[in-house]
């Protein structure tokens, strides 16, 4: 694969070619069927996924089954939080349709951050604000769900759901909450689902 | 990662830093102002308070000598989620958020400590929320609580008002002892 394919992602847009060409050489192209796993809940990530093509779920042990937290498309990354972190992976993460993926490794992360190299530090920036806003998303919500429970008519089943939304959300900083259509958070004004709330925090 | 930081790194460090002199009661920050500058405090202290629904102030965190607050409105910035303000005469520095894109291009490896203990603090914060998370999937009807359940915030405190209302510290000390190190 070559840096001309990752330009046409709207999450890598803000960088040059040189370090697009740069991420392309250092980072494993992988491909994934239909139904195969990138990663799964509980291990120990050693690398970050960026999404070429194809369709991803993110999915977690809930109860007696899995729960898809959220389905993800091209341009998404997954699993950043593994290059700064060794917690165990906080969700899993299977391919819906053939999948191509770039996986980058936190050695190989780390290596070009030590040398100082322009892509790892804007790297780096772009997981910090990523997880600086799931952190400030994470808070605002938690605080919703405390207010939520003021409301006997909502079942514990969906209680459960929109507290495990925003907790694969805060380990894996790169899943966004706003992309969690099925976190059905009560409020004392209503219902709202992720979507909604994501267009009142755009609103204001 | 900062004792990793070479004197000369530490030099440029300084030089990108503002020093202020702040009077006893002068507010630093005003919740829901703009923000994009962090701040390290040099002597002194800094209280960190939040609205309350009633109108007054709550407070909930002090912030002490060699401890950081409103780094990640350098890295993103967003509005100020406390009010800030002196208690007693107080000593800081600042690092604005253009600086620290300047460092990025002059000091790299500079740049690359701020953000790395941004991200060290953030993961803490985020590993709390989680836990309190986690205490609620398994733990039944425990209402999830940000700032009585993970912080021992007062309860005054709305649950919106954010992560910079408290200090988890830490990431930034080596930064801080190394500066006290060059005087």
């Amino acid at each position: 694969m070559n840096g001309g394919a990752l330009r046409a992602l709207p999450s890598l847009g803000g960088y040059p070619d040189a370090e697009l060409d740069l991420l392309a050489s250092v980072a494993q192209e992988v491909s994934i069927p239909a139904g195969g796993l990138l990663c799964r809940e509980g291990t120990t990530g050693q690398s970050c996924f960026v999404i070429v093509r194809g369709e991803i779920d993110v999915f977690k042990a809930l109860g007696a089954g899995d729960r898809v937290l959220a389905t993800l498309g091209p341009g998404a990354m997954v699993g950043q939080m593994a290059l700064v972190d060794r917690a165990p992976r906080s969700a899993s993460v299977r391919a819906r349709t053939p999948t191509v993926a770039l996986e980058l490794s936190r050695e190989v992360f780390e290596r070009l951050l030590g040398a100082q190299s322009p892509f790892a530090l804007r790297f780096q920036h772009q997981i910090a604000v990523a997880g600086i806003r799931q952190l400030r998303t994470a808070l605002d919500r938690l605080g919703l769900l405390s207010s939520r429970r003021a409301s006997p008519a909502e079942s514990a089943d969906e209680g459960a759901l929109a507290l495990a939304c925003v907790q694969a959300a805060t380990e894996d900083w790169d899943i966004s909450l706003e992309d969690m259509e099925n976190a059905v958070i009560v409020i004392p004004d209503g219902q709202m689902t992720g979507a909604e709330l994501a267009m009142r925090r755009r609103g204001r | 990662m900062f004792a990793g930081l070479g004197d000369a790194d530490a030099a440029l460090l300084v030089r990108a830093l503002r020093p202020r002199t702040l009077a006893d009661a002068e507010v630093l920050f005003r919740q829901g102002d703009p923000g994009d500058t962090m701040v390290i405090v040099a002597t002194g202290v800094l209280g960190v308070q939040v609205r309350r629904l009633d109108g007054g102030e709550a407070p909930v965190a002090v912030v002490s000598e060699g401890e950081v607050v409103g780094e990640m409105a350098c890295v993103d910035p967003y509005a100020r989620t406390a009010t800030v303000v002196a208690k007693g005469r107080t000593v800081v520095y600042e690092l604005r958020r253009d600086a620290l894109e300047a460092l990025r291009t002059v000091a790299p490896a500079v740049a690359s400590a701020v953000v790395g203990a941004v991200i060290r603090d953030v993961t803490k914060r985020l590993r709390d929320v989680n836990g309190t998370i986690e205490a609620e999937l398994g733990g039944g009807s425990a209402v999830p609580s940000v700032h009585g359940g993970v912080r021992g915030a007062p309860p005054t405190a709305p649950p919106s008002s954010g992560p910079e209302a408290q200090r988890a510290g830490g990431a930034f000390r080596r930064l801080v002892d190394k500066l006290r190190g060059l005087g």
